[in-house]
Order: C-alpha cells, then sequence, then structure tokens
C-alpha cells in the first residue's frame, strides 16, 4: 500500500487537528463530486445536501483517526455512502421521487435539445437498480477508480468493473426503450 | 478495462454532461455544522477535563491530609510523664543519657515512658542493669 502524497498528508493532518479551513479545503476539492453521488444515492436533492452535512460532521467526530487513512478519496465516498444511509433511513418519505431528473424541467429553450438527451439519461440512471446506480454514481461523478470503488462497496475490483459494465449495458437499453 | 465502442460513447456521455451543483448555500451551512461540532466536542471536552481536575484535587488534599495528620501526631507532646511516676522516668531517663550521651533528651524520655510501660518494642541496653551485663559474650580466657 503506497503512502499518500505529501499535500493529501497535510490534509488529514490538518483536519485531525480540527482546523476550520482543512474542512473548508477538503469542501473546495471534493464537495462537487460528493453532492453529485449523494444526490445520486438519495434521489433527492434535500437529502443530498443533509448526506454531505453529516459526512463533515461525523469526519470531525472521528478525526483522530484520519492521519492514518492511506486513501482520502476512497474514505469519503465510503463515508459518504454509510451517511446517505444514516439520511435516508431517519427521513420521511419524500414528496419528489427523484429531483435529479426534475434538474432539468427549468432550463431555458436553448439548452433544451441537449437537455432532452441529458434528462433521457437521467432518468434512465435512476431507474437503474441501487447497486448499478451507485456504481455508475461513484466512476462518473466521484471519479473512482475500480479499485477505489471496489473498497467503497466492500467487493472486489472484478466485481466493481464488471457491476459497472452491466449498468452500462443496462443504461443502453433503457435509453432504447424510453 | 476495455469497453465495447458503444458503451465507451456511452460512458463519454454521462461524463461529459454537467454535473448535479449544490447549492451555493450549503458551503456556509456545512462549515457552520462543523464548527458547531468542533464548539461541542472542545466543551465536552473541558467537561471531561473538569471531573478529572476536580478528582486529582481531592486525590491531593486527601494525601495532604494524611501526610500532615501523621506528622502532628509524631511531634505531639502527649505529656504522659506529668501524670505517671514522673521522677522515676526523669531518672531513668537520665540514666539513658549517661549510656548514650548523643541521645537526645525527647528520645531518651520516650525511652525511658516506654522502659516504664513494660514495653520491649524498641531494642535498646537495659540501664538498669550493671554494665558489664551489657556484654554477655565476653570470653573468659582460661589460659
Amino acid at each position: 500500500m503506497t503512502e499518500p502524497p505529501v499535500e493529501e498528508r497535510e490534509l488529514l493532518r490538518d483536519l485531525a487537528a480540527g482546523r476550520e479551513a482543512a474542512y473548508a479545503r477538503l469542501y473546495d476539492q471534493y464537495g462537487r463530486a460528493l453532492y453529485a453521488t449523494a444526490l445520486r444515492i438519495t434521489g433527492s436533492r434535500e437529502e443530498a445536501e443533509d448526506t454531505v452535512q453529516e459526512l463533515f460532521t461525523s469526519l470531525v467526530r472521528s478525526r483522530r483517526h484520519l492521519p492514518g487513512t492511506r486513501n482520502l478519496k476512497g474514505y469519503l465516498f465510503a463515508s459518504l455512502r454509510r451517511a446517505a444511509i444514516r439520511v435516508t433511513s431517519t427521513a420521511g418519505p419524500r414528496a419528489a421521487a427523484h429531483d435529479a431528473t426534475a434538474e432539468h424541467a427549468s432550463e431555458p429553450d436553448s439548452q433544451r435539445a441537449t437537455s432532452d438527451r441529458a434528462g433521457q439519461l437521467e432518468r434512465a440512471v435512476a431507474a437503474l437498480p441501487t447497486e448499478q446506480r451507485e456504481v455508475i454514481s461513484l466512476k462518473i461523478d466521484g471519479g473512482l477508480t475500480f479499485a477505489e470503488i471496489a473498497a467503497v462497496l466492500e467487493i472486489s475490483p472484478n466485481t466493481a468493473a464488471s457491476r459497472y459494465r452491466y449498468a452500462l449495458e443496462k443504461l443502453r437499453a433503457l435509453i432504447k426503450e424510453g | 478495462m476495455a469497453l465495447p465502442p458503444g458503451l465507451h460513447a456511452l460512458q463519454d456521455e454521462l461524463l461529459a454532461r454537467n454535473p448535479a451543483q449544490p447549492s451555493p448555500l450549503l458551503r456556509g451551512r456545512l462549515l457552520s455544522a462543523v464548527r458547531r461540532e468542533l464548539g461541542r466536542e472542545s466543551s465536552r471536552r473541558m467537561v471531561r477535563g473538569g471531573f478529572w481536575s476536580f478528582a486529582a484535587a481531592t486525590a491531593a488534599a486527601a494525601l495532604l491530609w494524611a501526610n500532615f495528620s501523621m506528622s502532628a501526631v509524631n511531634s505531639t507532646d502527649w505529656s504522659f510523664a506529668a501524670h505517671g511516676d514522673s521522677a522515676k522516668i526523669r531518672e531513668t531517663a537520665e540514666r539513658i543519657r549517661g549510656l548514650l550521651p548523643e541521645m537526645s533528651d525527647g528520645d531518651a524520655l520516650r525511652h525511658a515512658l516506654l522502659l516504664h510501660a513494660g514495653s520491649r518494642l524498641i531494642m535498646t541496653p537495659d540501664p538498669r542493669r550493671p554494665a558489664v551485663d551489657n556484654h554477655p559474650m565476653e570470653i573468659e580466657e582460661d589460659w
């Protein structure tokens, strides 16, 4: 197992020391990807934001263990997944099933042509089984490698890769149907 | 992992689309939550620290009290001599001092008190017996 890069080690040290600026840096670096993944897992903008917040507060609580982390990105996404489970299990029934697919509804007409295709893609991703949606989200939104996805989902890298391929095949079939 | 061309194009399409953006307020909200959690932790630590400080202070006070008590007991003059046969005790003390001139008056008096109380807890030479008896191991040479 290789050591994390110097900047990452410094960031981990600052997070462990409880420096607020380090948490701001972490958000600036990973916030967007974490939110996009959380949105894909929860299907709700509100719950996705709650999930990212829950992740950050849980990081503060367990920050003493952070310097021992070998892969910060993998650790963040694994924690995000657990935070999403906590948030969705405590939240009540949602009014909108999938805010992610509704995001394109308010776009202007000039963007509508490309947006239609994007909307179709979003709906197809939302229709995927949870396991496949997760792997698509971690790969596409999170930018994780198969080894990192494997660590997050606690499966082998080969399973992660084949699950991703099946997800893409299923997605293509859904788009053709729709 | 090599993907077939059709799936590769789909992957590229997914990568090219604009990812969902969080609300611009999320950053501030999240950092406030972090600040709150850090503050809560430090106050919890203070409470824990306060308890241990109190425990340490109590233990230190108890040790100090025990130490002073022992010191007070050892240094207190209980004036036993005033109630007993003081003339005899004083005489014994003087005899002890005669035998052991380096002994202080206080120690001589204490030993005299112990001897009169019939105590044999402390090994001391018996000043009431003749000096020759203090050397019972003297070897008689008969040649």
